[in-house]
């Protein structure tokens, strides 16, 4: 059953379920779907409309104290479906290493390991509508540069997953249902408080509840609830809006490179390069991917010009190759996960408030020197193959190596990844939810989405968010 | 094997507009940084032997 909280009746709610899930993004609705497969009762909230608005958007908007960043009410949809409405569809796994303990990255724990997700990459993969990723390819053994790939998912949890909600008995999703309360007994949440536009409102009971409103307001609205509980919601020693991260990602510059740059049907020509687990450890860098994005060929001959004017030898070689087009020139981006830190974290504004009295979200964040760090290590270490295997030279921007901040240009640096929060740990001492997403301080309330991550791991999120929302849906199944 | 006569000749060719606004050719030995083996110069991380 689809309802619009701003035509029914209050009284027209379900007012008890199973399960109530709020927020109907990926998380959100890869949860509830599943629970009701194995036949459980589901009121899914979703705070936006089936359309985006901008009245709705409105509520996104918060205020980003430190690095550059697009603007908060930009960088998600508050709609059914959630960002999905607008994501980029890359999709692919996190790697073993990044659940490992690193000697020096001990803010990164995670409580469980990737064979603890392993079971659901299967049914994640049939909710994403994608074929699994090719398997990664050794580029280079010895200096650990590895090519990998990504499936390229086109559904929108929106469009896809709304006529299931319309048709079901036993599910029914609720939009324009903003929550502005969770009530509790200081052991187990007892109910949601909804609340419209026009000040309508309604409490939904459930023996379980789960926030899904992605990777900042899950933080925002656990502060402001439990501030509302007198701070009995959640574990008073827990990290609640801490260690907040991204996936930064910039433009550094150019390459030329005798490197095959495979096509694909969704993107312009690209290579994916990583680094292995040896050499990440062993440069201690944060984890990294390099692109390679194909220039046309106008740009690379403005490359091969400037490279033989600067290095005439090697611009012979390289023109050498470009005339048998092996070489080619591309655009040089790197992305990596951000250091989690105790200073990167989801404050309530002291003066601002949305039009529901909450205070709006202040969200601290500034990218470390072990971040730059890896910046610079991973283009040394790119580069040193390439001079070592005479594959071809990169020509970075001056802010790359200079003593300059990062460039302010767009959305360069943003990946829309917001991750951590309410980070997942094995003791409230750590983290916000134990192993299984369950708060601290609850014996019935639980997170879904990438606010729960430890650490960003180097893979786009959605594909891990939706195999850690399956696990949930398991777990409550048998709770 | 190119010689660098027909190399920038080609390049010349194929982008005949690109000489005059940039001026490259006359700032080709400015910045250069030095490091080992390895070195910047103009944004391009090079080795020796390259120049």
């Amino acid at each position: 059953m689809l309802i619009d909280f701003n035509q029914a009746p209050a009284a027209s709610l379900p007012k008890n379920a199973d399960v109530c899930v709020v927020g109907s993004g990926p998380a959100g609705m890869t949860v509830a779907l599943e629970l009701n497969r194995y036949g459980k009762t589901v009121i899914l909230l979703e705070g936006g409309g089936v359309n985006m608005s901008l009245e709705s958007q409105e509520l996104y908007q918060g205020d980003v104290i430190g690095d550059h960043y697009v603007p908060l009410d930009a960088a998600r949809l508050r709609c059914l479906g959630g960002t999905s409405g607008h994501w980029g569809g890359w999709s692919y796994p996190l790697t073993a290493y990044t659940f490992e303990d690193k000697s020096g990255f001990e803010n990164a724990h995670w409580p469980i390991q990737k064979k603890d997700l392993d079971p659901f990459f299967e049914r994640a993969l049939a909710v994403l509508d994608i074929e699994p990723p090719a398997n990664e390819v050794i580029l280079d053994r010895e200096f650990g540069i590895n090519e990998f790939s990504i499936s390229l998912s086109k559904v929108k949890f929106g469009q896809k997953y709304r006529e299931l909600f319309s048709s079901s008995k036993d599910m029914t999703c609720v939009v324009n249902a903003n929550l502005t309360g969770l009530r509790t007994n200081g052991h187990s949440v007892v109910a949601a408080t909804v609340t419209n536009f026009g000040g309508k409102s309604a409490s939904v009971k459930a023996k379980h509840f789960v926030l899904a409103m992605g990777g900042i307001e899950n933080s925002r609205m656990l502060l402001w609830c439990n501030h509302q509980a007198n701070g009995t919601l959640v574990d008073a020693r827990a990290p609640l809006g801490r260690y907040w991260m991204e996936h930064p990602g910039y433009k550094v510059g150019h390459a030329l490179v005798d490197l095959k740059i495979p096509k694909t049907d969704y993107y312009i020509p690209h290579l994916l390069l990583r680094f292995s687990d040896a050499i990440t450890r062993k440069l201690s860098m944060l984890e990294c991917s390099i692109v390679l994005e194909k220039l046309p060929s106008e740009g690379t001959k403005g490359l091969l010009f400037d490279l033989a004017c600067v290095a005439p030898r090697v611009g012979e070689w390289a023109a050498s190759l470009a005339g048998k087009n092996i070489v080619c020139g591309a655009k040089l981006i790197v992305g990596w996960e951000a250091e989690p830190v105790w200073t990167n974290y989801v404050k309530l504004s002291d003066s601002k408030r949305d039009r529901f009295g909450i205070p709006t979200v202040e969200l601290h964040w500034k990218k470390t020197d072990r971040d730059r760090a890896t910046l610079h290590k991973a283009l040394t270490h790119f580069s040193d193959y390439l001079l070592a295997r005479n594959r071809g030279r990169i020509k970075l921007e001056d802010w790359v190596f200079g003593n300059h901040d990062y460039p302010v240009r767009g959305d360069d640096g943003v990946s829309y990844h917001h991750i951590g929060g309410t980070r997942m740990a094995a003791s409230a001492e750590r983290g916000v939810v134990d192993s299984n997403c369950r708060v601290f301080g609850q014996n019935n309330l639980y997170v879904a989405g990438s606010s729960v991550f430890p650490s960003g791991g180097e893979a786009n999120p959605t594909l891990s968010i939706v195999q850690l929302s399956l696990r949930l849906a398991d777990h409550l199944r048998d709770t | 094997m190119y010689s660098r006569r027909e190399l920038l000749m080609r390049l010349l060719f194929f982008t005949p507009l690109f000489l005059v606004p940039t001026g490259v050719l006359n700032t080709a030995h400015g910045n250069v940084e030095k490091r080992r083996d390895k070195f910047v110069k103009k944004g391009w991380l090079l080795r020796e032997g390259d120049v």
